[in-house]
């Protein structure tokens, strides 16, 4: 790659770093943990049509959707006058592999070029530390705060996808997503050196009781699950609203963590070790050891869901792994690889049928690992329905809506009361008796 | 004059001058999202005159966002705006929007309007819609001067060319009275391609032939003996012929990795004691063959036609197939990485996944590592274990050994037939093309045969493949990770340094990564004042209009001589 400008520790103390947004929830977290270590952070929240027409000018238009919004990002919001562009630097978040996605922070450097602010410098935020930043290292205590911001956004994901449609009061969820945020974000930001498991444990019971806690009618509703290539997967502006949309259809969103796509990218590193002997065997234990840790901080949280009883809890990750099998081979490594097949699976095992595979147009992993699997995936599971939807700047709004309308049209209409209603049924009683 | 911009039939054409004469020309690729004839069927579809549509696109308040993709996209963004409630106007607007965006932001990839200069010229059928020129104003924030007789300026650069040569071919008012023509299709019969022929005959008895891929076809009876490096790794993989073992018959689609890779495993199933059958070089039918297996109508032809060379071994009644998964293929030291596209790396597992026929019989497509020559027997004998009991490690060894000698040598031969072709050519004073691309775009089907083509205009054909061993690598400014696009960089790298040398990148529609290495190879010619011509390619073969483009690229060729 070319030489960069690296982000000293100088520019530490004066400079404004821009992140753009593909979970707001989660970057929220991780925003607030990188803040107690003294950066000036800022996500960029702006979306709208003009995003992706300033990305088509700077980058290539058959590039993937994601680096043409991220870029247009980037570029609007340094253009927008709000930042000193002599006191800003970007930060771009990278997983490396043989996707075209590892071209991201190249794509975003020439475009700086080509927009004249080529003296801004570019932090690529990659576990596997590709380049140096003098002022933005990567050290095991951040690495370690972060996870919990991402298990707590996570956790909040997955309880207001699962109040979202059955809220007597429309929204609370969501307010109470917020309040949670904000209230984790300044604990998070105040902990300095120390950090309690007891006190995040503490938490996450908290919350689920508080969720649990939320008014629910009893309706049914249909069940959909999103997977796909992660930026349009989760993020809004990605994917044109598509959870407001079903949710506005009267669906039940399950979106899978992120804290999944964390253990697919450590368990390939076994992998690579285990099938292709890269790395030392030293090196494979190590992350092997990372592995569990971050695996058995994803079942505790489970395990309080499962404690409490309301909520469905999280899959465990072993069983997302053996639920593949027979499908795709663990070795498909690229863009999302095995995980988004596995994760289709997974959501058809938890009587999740309905499924919607999103890529940007023309991802070539996805042409194997999403819409490649899904023959053999119906075959197998003939009550499975699913749909693939592309996502870029060219394809029309009306075409996709129309691609799940008719995907819920398929779709088995939902059994009178769900699971899911029983347990709300439930809490409205809970609280007239409490009343 | 620093640029000139030509909409009109049924292309884009765009010039950067530079001291008078053409420094690069800009072609659309084969979509027709931005040409004239496009507004007008869209004037018609909603009854107006293509005039007053036009007229009335001035007017609007607030254009409709109608996105650049092609027609079918934009048939139903025009309807969900009319839906919403959009003008005529603001419809009219929006798609001449769409057609200087398409113009600006995909063919001349201009990031802001100095790039294209002070002076501009727009020229073109398209251009006489005031909306089309004023959209295309305001998109760049600058003023551009459109001729009055702008649809005819072409005519005109041909009449003043032509005014060039002594004697005109034109027919007298006689020889127009008693002009007839009539038109035969016939299959030529020069090669096993069997090309369709559209055979024009004239009433002078003069005949004009069409749809032929090389000069057998218009009757040429001697054939081209220049080199082509396309035609060599043709004739290699195809004399990879079976040979009887005591292990029986292995098929090999040769298709993507297998394109490269074919003489590795042919050398070490064959010490094995397998008999490989490779399927054949791909035609159309290849493509027929497989269709109905192809989940994702969007990715490459490469792949594509991968199902119709499974289809063919399954058809011969093949019980056995490898086309194994690589992450990382051959490590040439040449870039940051070396891995495969997601395609190439894993498309067996799509393959596995969609046709059924394979789960009846050996699909061998294990994930392999073939930079360490140990790990890949390792790799090998899980593999071929389930197949025979008795395989033993030491004997699969000895085999990768034996492999590896194989493609070392075939790789040897394509750098030393490089070599040959680039001396042919300086020895006679031929013009050198590298038509670069992936090692599978030298199949027939895939490539067109463009390389033929070429060749008929006076090329010598090599690949990137056979040249990038000259030149040292260089820092690029892209993410350098994969094997093959790595060889683009450095074949592009050494277009700059040798003046007789242009270079032709082949794109697979489709191809995501592409998106990135064509503006590298574009931006590594350029520093050099170097044309940079891209064709992409895919199942419809239009060789018309590769051939336009290769003429102009002559053409622009001899100019600045």
């Amino acid at each position: 790659m070319n030489s960069y400008i690296p982000f000293t520790e100088q520019m530490k103390n004066e400079y404004t770093i821009l992140i753009p947004t593909m979970l707001p929830m989660h970057f929220r977290m991780i925003i607030s943990v990188l803040k107690t270590y003294g950066y000036n952070i800022e996500l960029l929240e702006e979306s709208g049509p003009h995003i992706a027409e300033t990305g088509l000018k700077y980058v290539h238009n058959d590039t993937c959707y994601p680096a043409i919004l991220v870029i247009g990002q980037f570029i609007n919001a340094l253009n927008s006058g709000k930042y000193d562009p002599h006191k800003t630097a970007l930060m771009l978040f990278q997983t490396g592999g043989g996707c075209r996605a590892s071209n991201y922070i190249s794509l975003l450097r020439k475009a700086l070029k080509n927009a004249g602010l080529d003296y801004i410098p570019v932090i690529s935020f990659s576990f596997m530390g590709i380049e140096r930043h003098p002022g933005f290292k990567m050290s095991i205590p951040k690495l370690h705060r972060m996870l919990y911001g991402i298990l707590y956004a996570d956790l909040l994901m997955s309880l207001v996808n699962q109040c979202r449609p059955y809220e007597i009061n429309s929204g609370q969820a969501q307010i109470l997503a917020e309040r949670w945020v904000k209230r984790l974000s300044k604990e998070m930001g105040e902990g300095g050196s120390r950090l309690s498991y007891r006190k995040i444990k503490q938490n996450y019971k908290a919350m689920v009781e508080d969720f649990a806690g939320i008014p629910m009618a009893e309706r049914p509703a249909v069940r959909v699950g999103v997977v796909g290539e992660i930026f349009v997967k989760y993020s809004p502006l990605g994917n044109n609203n598509l959870e407001q949309f079903l949710v506005d259809e009267g669906a039940q969103v399950t979106v899978p963590g992120l804290t999944d796509f964390l253990l697919y990218c450590v368990y390939n590193n076994i992998n690579d070790y285990r099938v292709y002997k890269r790395g030392s065997a030293l090196r494979c234990a190590v992350i092997k050891l990372a592995f569990n840790f971050l695996s058995k901080k994803k079942n505790d949280v489970s395990d309080v869901m499962i404690r409490n009883g309301r909520f469905e809890p999280f899959s465990r990750f072993e069983d997302t792994i053996r639920l593949s099998e027979g499908y795709i081979g663990k070795g498909a490594k690229m863009g999302e690889g095995w995980l988004l097949t596995a994760e289709m699976l997974e959501l058809a095992e938890a009587g999740i049928k309905n499924i919607v595979c999103t890529q940007p147009f023309g991802c070539l992993p996805n042409h194997i690992c999403g819409k490649g699997m899904m023959r053999i995936i119906k075959e197998r599971n003939p009550d499975v329905n699913i749909v693939a939807i592309d996502y870029d700047a060219g394809a029309t709004q009306v075409n996709q809506i129309n691609r799940l309308k008719l995907m819920l049209a398929n779709a088995q209409p939902p059994s009178g009361v769900g699971r899911k209603s029983v347990a709300a049924a439930e809490s409205i009683e809970d609280k007239q008796e409490a009343g | 004059m620093d640029f000139i911009l030509d909409i009109g039939g049924q292309d884009i054409k765009c010039f950067k001058i530079r001291n008078g004469a053409i420094d690069s020309i800009m072609l659309n690729e084969a979509c027709s999202s931005g040409c004239g004839s496009f507004i007008e069927t869209f004037a018609k579809s909603m009854d107006h005159e293509v005039s007053e549509f036009a007229e009335k696109g001035l007017h609007s308040r607030a254009p409709v966002n109608l996105g650049t993709r092609c027609t079918v996209f934009m048939n139903s963004s025009v309807k969900q705006s009319q839906k919403d409630g959009a003008t005529v106007e603001d419809i009219s607007a929006g798609l001449s929007i769409s057609v200087v965006k398409n113009a600006l932001y995909k063919v001349i990839r201009a990031a802001s309007p100095s790039d294209l200069g002070k002076h501009i010229v727009v020229q073109g059928g398209t251009f006489y819609n005031d909306a089309v020129l004023r959209a295309f104003e305001k998109e760049l924030g600058a003023d551009v001067i459109r001729p009055s007789i702008a649809g005819l300026m072409g005519a005109y650069g041909a009449a003043l060319h032509s005014m060039r040569f002594e004697k005109s071919s034109m027919l007298d008012k006689n020889g127009l009275e008693c002009f007839t023509h009539s038109s035969k299709t016939a299959v030529c019969k020069g090669c096993t391609n069997h090309c369709r022929l559209t055979v024009n005959i004239f009433s002078d008895g003069r005949k004009y032939i069409s749809g032929n891929q090389c000069q057998r076809g218009l009757g040429i009876e001697k054939p081209d003996d220049s080199p082509n490096l396309h035609a060599f790794k043709r004739d290699y993989l195809s004399s990879l012929a079976p040979k009887a073992g005591r292990r029986g018959k292995i098929g090999m689609p040769m298709a993507l990795g297998m394109f490269e890779l074919a003489p590795l495993w042919y050398g070490i199933f064959t010490a094995l004691g397998f008999e490989v059958v490779f399927s054949k070089l791909s035609n159309r039918r290849t493509y027929e063959k497989g269709q109905f297996t192809i989940p994702s109508d969007t990715v490459c032809y490469p792949a594509k036609i991968m199902h119709g060379h499974i289809q063919e071994l399954l058809d011969q009644g093949i019980e056995r197939i490898f086309y194994p998964c690589i992450t990382y293929n051959i490590d040439e030291k040449a870039g940051d990485n070396h891995f495969n596209c997601p395609i190439v790396a894993y498309y067996s597992e799509l393959l596995n996944s969609n046709i059924d026929e394979l789960h009846g019989i050996h699909f061998l497509y294990p994930y392999i590592n073939i930079n360490k020559k140990r790990v890949l027997a390792k790799n090998l004998f899980d593999c071929l274990k389930g197949l025979d009991p008795d395989i033993a490690p030491g004997e699969i060894r000895k085999a990768v050994r034996q492999g590896f000698d194989m493609y070392g040598n075939y790789m040897q031969s394509v750098r030393d037939e490089g070599e040959r072709a680039i001396r042919f050519a300086r020895e006679n004073g031929r013009r050198i093309m590298i038509l670069a691309g992936r090692p599978y775009h030298a199949d027939p089907e895939i490539g067109h045969g463009i390389d033929k083509l070429a060749q008929s205009l006076g090329f010598v054909v090599v690949s990137e493949d056979s040249v990038c061993h000259l030149e040292k690598l260089k820092r690029v400014s892209v993410l350098n990770q994969w094997t093959y696009h790595a060889r683009l960089y450095r074949a592009a790298q050494f277009a700059t340094h040798n003046s007789d040398v242009q270079l032709v990148q082949l794109v697979s529609f489709g191809c995501g990564i592409d998106a990135i290495t064509t503006d590298e190879v574009r931006s590594i010619l350029e520093s050099a004042g170097k044309y940079y011509t891209q064709i992409k390619i895919d199942e419809i073969t239009n060789l018309g209009a590769v051939k336009i483009r290769l003429r102009s690229l002559i053409g622009a060729l001899e100019e600045s001589e």
